[in-house]
């Protein structure tokens, strides 16, 4: 059976997948695919993958506008490195990067009504672990990892009541 | 392009559909609300019913759509929004500035 070969051979070694964009919107499109493909053929819950699938859009996004500034000869690299422990995913793209702290907290009722902030927040809410690298001329490299069996945030939240 | 639209009781209710999401889906909110706009109707209700997905770019021009709306007068309220929907509206708080419906009646009968 292919399932149990597939978790067979995860147990031994990781599974690797990488893909190379150009900075065009409609590719995100084809990486919310593989993202979907490779956390079901994992066995993630719906829900995870519902949420994991959106954190990495958001960095992929980020990676394609603010990043290489909708350039399409520059592209955004994703790979997802998936173990027994945790699945990482690292998105780099061939940009200036920017000031992570500069953004607005979207969470300010001031800030309710402006445009930017929101798709650091959602990486933050859906991963267990949210990292930006900036490489100088190498562009920016996000880093997003999931823990597998962590406790959902939220439930942790109820949990302390 | 703009989402299907149909108008009851004086209120213009938008279908989209599938993703609302960077460089397109974004952009046809956007579109389909200034249209609205355009065409004299400043009460809008967005029926999330056939919505996948939402990201933050869909999120900003929904919080952009929401001001110019009240801005020129109008009100602007949601209707049967999928679970994941409501997840993120709830997080980034967006939830709390529009009215939430489950039912179209009740919407419409909602609207001043």
């Amino acid at each position: 059976m292919i399932g149990s070969a597939a978790s067979k051979a995860m147990n031994s070694e990781q599974l690797q997948v990488d893909i190379n964009i150009s900075s065009r919107f409609e590719n995100i499109d084809l990486i919310d695919l593989v993202t979907e493909a490779l956390l079901r053929h994992v066995g993630m819950d719906e829900e995870s993958i519902e949420r994991m699938g959106l954190a990495v859009r958001e960095a992929v996004a980020n990676g394609v506008q603010h990043g290489n500034k909708e350039q399409p000869e520059k592209r955004v690299a994703v790979s997802f490195v998936v173990s027994t422990e945790e699945v990482r995913i690292q998105i780099r793209d061939q940009g200036e990067g920017f000031d992570v702290d500069a953004l607005p907290d979207p969470l300010d009722p001031e800030n309710l009504f402006k445009p930017r902030g929101r798709g650091i927040l959602l990486m933050n809410t859906f991963m267990d672990e949210v990292n930006f690298e900036f490489k100088g001329d190498r562009g920016t490299e996000v880093t997003l990892c999931k823990r597998l069996g962590a406790t959902d945030p939220d439930k942790k939240k109820e949990d302390l009541g | 392009m703009t989402y299907p639209a149909r108008t009851r009781e004086g209120v213009t209710i938008l279908e989209p559909k599938g993703k609302i999401t960077i460089g397109r889906g974004d952009i046809e909110l956007r579109d389909s609300v200034d249209e609205a706009i355009e065409g004299g109707s400043n009460r809008v209700l967005v029926n999330f019913k056939k919505v996948t997905r939402m990201d933050s770019s869909g999120m900003a021009e929904l919080v952009a759509a929401y001001k110019r709306i009240t801005e020129a007068g109008g009100q602007m309220k949601l209707l049967y929004l999928p679970s994941n929907i409501r997840d993120v509206l709830g997080i980034t708080q967006i939830a709390q500035v529009f009215d939430i419906f489950e039912d179209e009646d009740e919407a419409l009968a909602s609207f001043q």
